[in-house]
């Protein structure tokens, strides 16, 4: 044991530390989707505040007789923008007095110059005065609500299955049986789809900063063991060489302090942008349904775990790298691809994690639950085999 | 550095066998790359070619009528297809020919600063923008008194030829030349101190100025893996998409327009530049980095003396260039900020021509190399010089 924390000491180098502490500072700054949250994939900024009010109010999930109620807080909004739109002179001028008129002028092509006045009054109302498009954004997050309702897509019963769910181009028995459930579902989550997008991009980043962190400890190690004449020292003893299994254990080890770190870290700024409001809010109100059932707290966990094997993983990656390169270069040069391809597999296993397809565009992923897993032992199974055959064959090497 | 000791160093760099791996992959992943930009439609662009050279590079009103009225005969075994895509091109010039008459660069301008989050020029600042503007006016007069903006190309909106090239084929190839070069400069500098021969190199004066020569043989080696890098690629890609006979084209004529963000304007270069020049140019800042970077590793060598500790802080240095310009976002300091060699690799595809209004000075790519090279030379000669003093033990 005491050998085991003298290796995990000499893997944390202080000055790699402060170097990769400082490049992943850089690296947040330039690519994670955190900081725009919740500017990405959200109509305006007001719908996320809006739907953190309702989940304040009613909890993860709007059960129908809720729906109901949230139906008439839609038209409590719509009075209100309607009082903003009679006491508009250009909307006066053009007999435009309810909500419905003003959606129509909105949204139809504007040929007279009257229309064209009415069209860029209601562009202002939308997006250039604050009382109003405050109103107006939240019934359009009321709408999209409506919409899933009355396309099937939650609250369902039989004949709406039968007119919309077989848009689906899934030909998996599995695939529709777990549609109908989600959309025959008495529960509409109240997550945001911007909430889903942001842990599904950032996951990715957070991979790409593990990995690069788990190389960036390793490879200086193992070198400069290689580099200070230790192996042949080692390996002249049978305790010595036992030493190397030792070190292998503590680089799994740094792996997972590595993603443990970083994940709680990027957990703590998710904590600090409102994300984890969501938490109980399941993870079936979005436009990619998935295969299992789970809260959003739930989902940031299973990715938190995932990306601790993921790290364990690339650790073993990149002890086997270090462990075969004779020069700091050498490691820098082999790790490049070694990390690349890494993390391009693991982006193909993940990308579609859990997802059976894409609603918008009525997209099956087959079966992406085994993949994402299967993936993932597979990209496992090859690291330790590697790294097993390196450890076998330092057992037996002859000096 | 005598050449014979030279020779052994270049040697020893020719011999690395993790630099060639590196290379192939890299070399790989280019070749992919433009297979990926062209390869697929390489049948497209070979049609197209020939509608070009039917047409002519020069593009008269009167030709193009002609197409668009069908009184021009097939020339030749043209295949139907083939006529009718002489008719789209017909079609795309006359529909494009007159973006010069309308294109209001100041609009432009307006609407690229209003776009930048939290850029929002001011005083001194505002004024140079201004300025810089009003004489990219005047080489817009230019351009269209001339008339350098009337000549053939692959239409740009559809084929994209301008931005695949100089914007993503050169752009990986110039990251990849960046890291083989600091790769070989540290390799060969860090080599004694690895093989703990330093005491015995570095005893004497001619021993000690080797460290520096380590240096230059790195960079001439980076030659070589730079010759290798952007030929391959790039010949591929020309022998993709033929260029022959339209490396006169003009850069900024209106059938190298593409879209760039949310605008469609043509390529406005500071200066009246033909495609070979523009390659030329882009082929010369590619030298100049290369020499950048290498001084830069050197630099950083001399003063770390650990191969190790010197890649990764020129790799949060590169990181850091990025993200400089989006932490200083306002002044002149903003566009200093622009001035370093991770963000001029990041606008590659954008250089010598109009792009970014901070940039929009002619050959700030130059100022750029010149200035980092001018700090590293300098980096260089001290870190050299503390060397020399330097008791090593």
């Amino acid at each position: 044991m005491r050998i085991f924390r003298k290796e995990l000491r000499k893997i944390f180098q202080f000055r790699v530390i402060v170097l990769f502490a400082l490049f992943a500072v850089i690296f947040g700054y330039l690519f994670f989707a955190w900081q725009y949250y919740p500017g990405y994939y959200v109509n305006s900024a007001y719908d996320v505040p809006f739907y953190e009010e309702l989940v304040a109010e009613y909890g993860a999930t709007l059960s129908k007789t809720e729906y109901q109620d949230v139906l008439k807080k839609r038209e409590e909004l719509i009075d209100q923008v309607e009082v903003y739109i009679r006491e508009d002179i250009v909307f006066q001028e053009n007999d435009v007095t309810t909500y419905a008129q003003f959606q129509e002028s909105h949204a139809k092509e504007a040929v007279t110059d009257a229309e064209m006045a009415v069209q860029e009054e209601t562009n202002r109302f939308w997006f250039r005065n604050e009382a109003t498009q405050w109103l107006l954004f939240r019934i359009q997050v009321l709408d999209n609500m409506e919409r899933d309702v009355q396309f099937g897509r939650i609250y369902a019963d039989e004949d709406a299955l039968r007119i919309y769910a077989d848009f689906l181009n899934s030909n998996s028995y599995e695939a529709r049986e777990r549609l109908k459930a989600l959309f025959m579902r008495d529960e509409m989550s109240l997550l945001p789809d911007a909430v889903y997008e942001l842990l599904n991009t950032d996951f990715f980043n957070l991979v790409i900063l593990v990995v690069v962190c788990c190389f960036v400890l390793m490879l200086p190690y193992q070198i400069s063991d290689r580099l200070r004449g230790i192996l042949p020292i080692a390996v002249s003893t049978k305790t010595g060489r036992r030493i190397f299994g030792k070190q292998m254990a503590a680089c799994v080890v740094t792996g997972g302090i590595v993603a443990a770190v970083l994940g709680g870290i990027y957990s703590i700024l998710l904590a600090q942008k409102h994300v984890f409001v969501f938490w109980d809010c399941p993870l079936s109100h979005n436009p990619y349904r998935l295969w299992v059932d789970m809260t959003m707290g739930e989902y940031w966990i299973l990715c938190m775990v995932l990306l601790v094997g993921i790290s364990m993983t690339g650790a073993l990656l990149s002890y086997f790298v270090g462990r075969l390169s004779s020069h700091y270069i050498t490691g820098l040069a082999a790790a490049i691809p070694a990390a690349v391809i890494y993390c391009a597999g693991i982006r193909f296993f993940t990308k579609y994690m859990f997802m059976i397809g894409d609603m918008y565009f009525y997209r099956s992923y087959g079966h992406s639950l085994f993949r994402t897993f299967g993936g993932l032992l597979l990209l496992a199974g090859i690291a330790v085999t590697m790294v097993m055959v390196l450890l076998r064959r330092d057992k037996e090497r002859d000096l | 550095m005598s050449r014979k000791v030279f020779g052994y160093e270049c040697r020893k760099l020719l011999g690395a066998w993790f630099l060639w791996g590196l290379l192939v992959i890299f070399l790989v992943f280019d070749l992919f790359l433009v297979w990926e930009n062209v390869g697929y439609d390489r049948a497209e662009y070979r049609k197209m070619y020939q509608v070009i050279q039917r047409v002519g590079l020069d593009l008269e009103e009167t030709g193009i009528e002609r197409i668009l009225d069908g009184d021009r005969e097939p020339i030749g075994n043209s295949e139907p297809d083939e006529n009718s895509l002489e008719r789209w091109y017909a079609e795309y010039v006359k529909t494009n020919k007159g973006v010069y008459d309308t294109l209001d660069l100041t609009g432009i301008r307006d609407d690229k600063i209003g776009m930048a989050v939290d850029f929002k020029p001011e005083g001194a600042y505002q004024r140079w923008i201004e300025r810089n503007y009003e004489k990219l006016e005047a080489r817009i007069q230019e351009i269209k008194e001339t008339g350098e903006a009337r000549c053939g190309f692959y239409p740009g909106l559809v084929y994209e030829v301008h931005s695949k090239l100089f914007g993503r084929v050169f752009r990986a190839i110039l990251l990849e030349l960046m890291i083989m070069t600091a790769f070989s400069v540290l390799y060969l500098m860090d080599y004694e101190r690895l093989q703990r021969t330093e005491s015995i190199v570095f005893c004497s004066k001619t021993g000690r100025n080797l460290l520096l020569g380590k240096c230059f043989a790195g960079m001439v080696c980076s030659f070589l893996d730079a010759l290798i890098l952007v030929s391959v690629p790039v010949g591929m890609f020309l022998w993709f998409v033929p260029m022959r006979g339209l490396w006169g084209t003009m850069v900024s004529s209106f059938m190298v327009m593409e879209k760039r963000g949310f605008f469609v304007y043509p390529f406005i270069t500071f200066v009246p530049l033909e495609f070979r020049e523009y390659l030329g140019l882009v082929l010369v800042i590619v030298g100049l980095l290369v020499v950048l970077v290498s001084v830069l590793a050197g630099t950083v060598q001399y003063f770390l003396r650990n191969s190790y500790f010197s890649m990764l802080c020129m790799s949060v240095f590169f990181w850091g260039g990025l993200a400089l310009p989006y932490l200083v976002k306002n002044g002149f300091a903003h566009t200093a900020a622009l001035l370093n060699p991770a963000a001029l690799w990041y606008m590659c595809g954008g250089w010598f021509v109009e792009y970014d209004p901070s940039l929009s000075f002619a050959w700030s790519e130059f100022w750029t190399v010149g200035v980092w090279l001018t700090t590293a030379l300098t980096g260089l000669f001290l870190g050299k010089r503390r060397f020399r003093r330097e008791d090593i033990g």
